[in-house]
């Protein structure tokens, strides 16, 4: 009998994604797991940012396609995407002077005609979108006194304002340093086991990965070389083939995931 | 407290700030028709208060009612739309290119309109103003597509400075070129040679009133597209996520500004400085969010501009196009912005 896959909503078939005749994305084919977490993670220039823009319908692929809820996305506008799926892209920048507040209420564009006046429930979008990210006492304060960390949750916030139940983050950790980083793992994981968001984040930090996500993608060249559960994909020889590192996998004596120790 | 469910204010703004810009704006609104008739009483010679709404109300046949209904007024009329107009095209332009320096004027958009308006005058022998508002509303559009075009062109796209630079490459040489036709033909020289730096007199009441529906349609549009054009303010990459037609409004915009400039051109010819400076008092007056932007953009532009025209006369006795007046004011202020921008002009 055939192992059934976990339901999905977003899927990528068979996708192929070139620029100027080298290829970035060849031939992959991946199903989003429904309300799991799932972490994208590969060396520079695996081409994960290029996965999950293409997962966010934001590239085109030249070949295959990406589909939502069984509907390729390419038939699809912006609209009736980003009211599926939300796209917190890498380091995203906004014009400094604009409030929290201000930067959160945008989420709510694709649900909101040119005449329609702003309702309570986006309203109630905005207020749960700050609560989540503990923004809320910061609401009236401009981007530009915001910390690197503040930031983050606040343009967090602004993607969870669009109340799509599918959330792709690029790097959402990259610049924050690590009390920082482990707040927006948390804040992912309880968005998922709470709210049943299904969210597909682009890491660097293996080992944090295993500990927050519920898969794990590990990307190569352009292709997908592992994909599961943390305790499948974290193999010293999986991480070798594809970080070109040797590494020892441990078990976290706190969590019992699998930890990453790279050596060379 | 009287919304206790929530304290986002309509708009998702803030409530402090929202609070200020409605009063505001409600005042920035009344202010126009008291600078309107005060404009009216200044002039070759000056008409009083009473004359003025006398001749407004009931037209009596006399020589100064035949002056403000005649001159004055259409003057008055074109100095509002124009630069109601001009103002809200230069908004929408900062709002879209995110450049502190975009405008009508030093972008090429008015060089352009002005350049085919007097190219249909002088070889084609237009002068119906319903015809001629469409060679400025082409010339808007082909100077729009060429400096963004040259603008964009090269490493990095098109960042202010590559686009700031491109307009005013292409504005010297419409300007040299426009000059260069109206020398040549003496006849077209007398038509427009006033309307060619920018000017509010003599324009008939039936002119402004060909030109005008095509400029408040533009304003209408303007401010039906607040919503999105500040969601366009934000950035390319912010206008993707939240599922924003980047492309599609980009052109809406593009549209809009050929025809409030276009339309402001073709009444009183290349008024500069008006789109740059007055999004950035309005900026000052209401912080960055272009909804209200816009709104106070349009009642600031007429006033800037109708005050500009009159104060002159006024003050001065003196009756300069008001193209000249406008420059003379805004050109410190462009070296202000340039100065205290430099940074992010890159």
């Amino acid at each position: 009998m055939i192992e059934r896959a976990p339901e999905s909503r977003l899927e990528a078939r068979s996708i192929s994604i070139g620029y100027s005749g080298r290829d970035i994305i060849r031939n992959l084919s991946f199903s989003v797991p429904t309300g799991q977490f799932t972490a994208l993670l590969g060396p520079n220039g695996s081409g994960k940012s290029t996965l999950l823009r293409a997962l966010a319908g934001l590239i085109t692929p030249a070949s295959g396609a990406v589909l939502i809820d069984g509907l390729p996305m390419a038939s699809m506008s912006r609209g009736q995407i980003a009211r599926r799926l939300s796209l917190m892209p890498q380091s995203p920048r906004a014009p400094e002077d604009i409030t929290v507040r201000d930067l959160v209420a945008q989420g709510r564009y694709p649900h909101r005609g040119l005449f329609t006046r702003w309702s309570l429930a986006d309203d109630a979008a905005c207020r749960r979108a700050l609560e989540l990210t503990e923004t809320l006492e910061l609401a009236d304060t401009p981007l530009c006194n915001l910390s690197g960390g503040q930031r983050q949750r606040a343009w967090t916030a602004m993607t969870l304002a669009q109340s799509s139940d599918i959330l792709l983050l690029d790097e959402p950790t990259t610049y924050l340093d690590i009390s920082h980083q482990l707040n927006v793992m948390a804040l992912l994981k309880r968005l998922v086991h709470e709210q049943g968001t299904t969210v597909v984040a682009v890491l660097h930090d293996v080992t944090q990965a295993a500990r927050f996500a519920d898969q794990m993608l590990l990307l190569k060249d352009g292709q997908l070389v592992a994909s599961g559960p943390p305790v499948q994909v974290m193999r010293a020889d999986l991480i070798a083939a594809v970080f070109a590192v040797e590494a020892t996998i441990i078990e976290d004596p706190v969590d019992h995931t699998p930890v990453c120790l790279a050596r060379r | 407290m009287r919304r206790p469910a929530s304290d986002i204010a309509p708009g998702g703004r803030s409530r402090s700030r929202n609070g200020m810009c409605g009063p505001a704006l409600v005042i920035a609104l009344a202010a126009v028709p008291l600078m309107a008739v005060w404009a009216m009483t200044v002039g070759a010679s000056p008409i009083a208060l009473d004359t003025i709404l006398a001749a407004l109300t009931g037209f009596d046949g006399s020589r100064a009612h035949i002056v403000v209904l005649d001159v004055r007024l259409p003057r008055v009329l074109a100095g509002l739309v124009v630069g109601a107009q001009l103002a809200v095209a230069g908004a929408i332009m900062q709002a879209v290119t995110g450049n502190p320096l975009a405008s009508p004027g030093l972008l090429g958009i008015n060089a352009g309109a002005a350049f085919a308006v007097v190219l249909a005058i002088a070889l084609a022998g237009v002068d119906a103003t319903a015809t001629l508002i469409w060679f400025a509303f082409a010339g808007a559009a082909g100077a729009a597509i060429c400096v963004y075009a040259v603008g964009s062109a090269g490493r990095g796209g098109a960042t202010p400075l590559k686009l700031a630079l491109a307009g005013a490459v292409l504005t010297a040489f419409l300007a040299s070129l426009t000059t260069a036709i109206l020398l040549r033909d003496q006849g077209t020289l007398d038509s427009v040679r006033l309307w060619s730096v920018g000017s509010l007199a003599g324009r008939p009441l039936s002119v402004v009133a060909a030109v005008a529906p095509y400029g408040l349609a533009g304003l209408a549009g303007a401010l039906l597209a607040a919503r999105p054009i500040m969601t366009l303010s934000l950035g390319s990459e912010l206008s993707r996520s939240v599922g924003q037609n980047l492309a599609g409004w980009r052109l809406a915009c593009a549209v809009l500004v050929v025809l409030l400039a276009g339309s402001a051109v073709a009444l009183a010819g290349p008024v500069g400085f008006v789109g740059l400076v007055v999004p950035h008092m309005a900026r000052l007056l209401v912080g960055p969010d272009y909804r209200w932007i816009i709104a106070f953009s349009a009642p600031l532009g007429a006033l800037l501009v109708v005050g500009a025209d009159a104060a002159l006369r006024g003050l001065a006795g003196i009756d300069l196009p008001v193209g000249i007046t406008m420059a003379a004011i805004g050109a410190p202020v462009f070296i202000a912005l340039a100065r205290r921008r430099a940074w992010d002009l890159r």
